[in-house]
Order: structure tokens, then sequence, then C-alpha cells
């Protein structure tokens, strides 16, 4: 029989470490003792989000509430996640232990500088805006036309867009395929046909890949045409990963 | 989304404090709450109805001594199955032992409101390292 994941959760009247207390700058041997009843219960300390303190009066404030998790918890539940929440008509602030990944709601809307590059994307939006122009009767709403244009905007990019990568990945399966053909007998002229339009498309889809990374990870000053996907999507990830401190400390 | 919620209420008499902790269960999805320092030495129904709405529940409650201490666990029996509470340490810990329906998993939840006093303090904290002892001795087979 071995123990279930543990989680220890209260008010523990006792801080870990002098950057617990507002203005603390002492190891008192009280914390010292505390220190090792969790080490030797096998804890995790998760740090507490957003959130300082979680306890104060008048000036003085401490981080005296804490949940503690075993190891075992964090495996189960990886997701976990402390909030210190608002106080309300208590010195002590509730403390949150979220058990699943967060949810951030609806993701905003982006427009993708890569649909320049499409060819009709600029024959779509000139569309939008003339229809806009016949419907109403003497003045145009910016507000709500432009709210039309992002819907126009995002249904566009599903239906013409779509997945990149997944295209990119056919095409060049295809493009493969003629090539092996070419090896073996001359291609017909609409397989010709095929293999150029085949290529222009990939170029297209590559810069446009490429211009997604760059926007994603925000860099200003590389130019278009590095091929350099990696290195954005690296920088990506790397962001994230600042952004999203929830890794607890060991 | 689902969440344990802690927060020493430093007593949950007043109407204000029972309608805080309303809201907090209005706002954020709680599985299992764990309220410290009730100063109630009575927990009713009515009184559970008032902090928790009228939503799915059960609950656990630790008197307090007088005025002081006091535990109360309440948690949604849709999404954690309790199959033990007990009281240690004077009624300083609640072990809550029960199953997350939501991913199967078994585990044991702890609230504690510790003293201020050093010497009673220490006692909390021995009795802590013997408690994660002794739930996880393995059992060992004799010839």
């Amino acid at each position: 029989m071995s123990a279930p994941p543990w989680c220890l959760a209260g008010d523990f009247n006792e801080t870990l470490s002098p950057s617990d207390r507002k203005g603390g700058s002492k190891v008192f041997a009280s914390m010292t003792i505390f220190k090792h009843c969790i080490d030797g219960c096998e804890l995790i300390d998760l740090p507490l989000n957003g959130k300082r303190f979680t306890w104060s009066r008048g000036n003085a404030a401490s981080r005296i509430d804490r949940i503690f998790i075993s190891g075992d918890w964090l495996q189960f539940l990886l997701a976990s996640t402390l909030f210190g929440l608002p106080r309300l008509f208590s010195d002590h602030r509730p403390l949150q232990l979220l058990l699943d990944s967060i949810n951030w709601g609806p993701k905003p809307f982006r427009f993708m500088n890569c649909w320049w590059l499409v060819a009709d994307f600029r024959q779509m939006i000139q569309n939008f805006w003339n229809s806009i122009l016949v419907s109403s009767t003497n003045r145009r709403n910016m507000v709500s036309a432009f709210k039309m244009l992002r819907e126009r905007c995002k249904h566009w990019n599903k239906d013409v867009v779509g997945n990149m990568s997944d295209q990119i990945k056919e095409l060049e399966l295809e493009a493969d395929s003629l090539d092996h053909l070419k090896e073996c007998r001359d291609l017909s002229a609409v397989e010709l046909i095929r293999s150029n339009s085949i290529a222009t498309k990939l170029r297209t889809l590559y810069r446009m890949q490429e211009s997604v990374w760059q926007q994603k990870s925000r860099v200003q000053w590389c130019k278009l045409g590095d091929m350099n996907t990696h290195f954005f999507s690296f920088s990506c990830n790397n962001k994230t990963e600042k952004e999203l401190d929830v890794i607890p400390r060991g | 989304m689902g969440s344990i919620v802690v927060w020493n209420v430093c007593g949950l008499g007043g109407r204000d404090k029972k309608r805080c902790v309303r809201n907090l269960g209005r706002k954020f999805s709680i599985d299992v709450l764990g309220l410290l320092e009730t100063k109630m030495e009575n927990i009713t129904d009515s009184i559970i109805s008032s902090v928790w709405g009228r939503h799915a529940r059960d609950w656990y409650a630790v008197p307090s001594l007088g005025l002081s201490g006091g535990i109360l666990c309440i948690w949604n029996p849709a999404s954690f199955c309790v199959s033990r509470c007990s009281i240690a340490i004077n009624g300083r810990i609640l072990h809550v032992e029960g199953t997350f329906t939501r991913y199967n998993l078994n585990c044991m939840v702890s609230f504690i409101y510790a003293p201020i006093d050093g010497i009673l303090k220490k006692e909390l904290w021995d009795y802590l390292i013997n408690f994660k002892d002794s739930v996880s001795t393995p059992m060992v087979s004799c010839r």
C-alpha cells in the first residue's frame, strides 16, 4: 500500500523565507523548523500567481497561507496552479488551487500579414467594402463594418488558407511523385503544368508560413526571405515559457 | 474546470462573510472548499446552504473551541467523492480522503490551521512528519 497523492492546504502561521514577509530580511529558527517539516513531508511549495502575500493587517503583510502538494499529485494533475484571490472581509485571502489547465477564453482576432500573399485576398476586401457601400443608405457604420470584416476574414482564412502545414505536406508529396515519374518517362503537358503550379503554390505557402512565425514571434527586424522558420519558432516557444511561469519550484 | 479553495475566514458568523463565500463559489468552480477559523461550535445544514447556495453538497465540520478555530469542509459530491474524514491535533487538522471522479484520482486533501504559539506549532510539524511516514510505510510481508 502506498500513500495517495496529498494536498496540504491552510493557514500555517509561519513563513518559509524572509521574502514571505513584507520588508522581511532575517531567517528565524521557526522558519527553518517549518522548512524541515515541509521537506520531511516531501511536499512542493507552489508559487503564488499574481500575489506576493496572503495576509495583511494595516501595513504588515506576509505569506502565511499556503497550499502544498506532493510530487505524485503533480504527476497526476500536471496543470495544478495556485492563485491568490481578492481579499475581502478577512485578513487572509482565499487561495485557489486550479486543477485543470486555465481557460484563457476565446482567441482574440489577429490580422495575419501573410494574407496579403494570397492572390484573392485584396479582391475579397474590395468586394466587402463595395457591398457595404451599396447596402447602407447615406452613411457607413464603421464599427459594425469592421466587426463584419473581422468575421469575413476569419471565414476566408478558414476556407481559403486552411491548414498550411497539411497543404505543404500534400503538395510536397505530389511534387515528389511527379519527380519520380519524370525519371521513368517524359511528363505530359498537363503534368508539366501541374508541376509548375505546385512549385508556385509551395513557394507562396513557404513564405506565408514563415510570415506567420515571424508575426507570432514578434521579431520586427528580420526581413522576409530568410527562410528561418526554425529560429522564429524557437523564439516563439521561448517567449511562451517566460510569460507563463507556472512551473512549480522544486 | 475544478479547484480546491482554502480560506481563513476569521469567523463565519456574519451575513456579509457568508455572502462572500457564496459569491466565491459562484465565480470559481470549486470541488472542495476548506474554511478555517469558522469560530462556530454548531454548524447546521441551513448554515451550509447560506454559504454554498442550493447546489449539491456534502460537508464535514470540526467545531470551534469557544471562539477559536473550527474547520468546515464542503465539497461537490458529483466531482469529489469522499470516503473518509478524520480530525487530528485538537481539531487543527482535517484530513479528507476522496476521489476526484473527473480524473479517477484517489487522494488526500488536508486542511490545517496552525497555532501562533511556537511550542504548539512544533508539535503540529512533528505530527505532520509522523503522519506522512505512517501513511507511506509500505506493507512488509513476514514469513
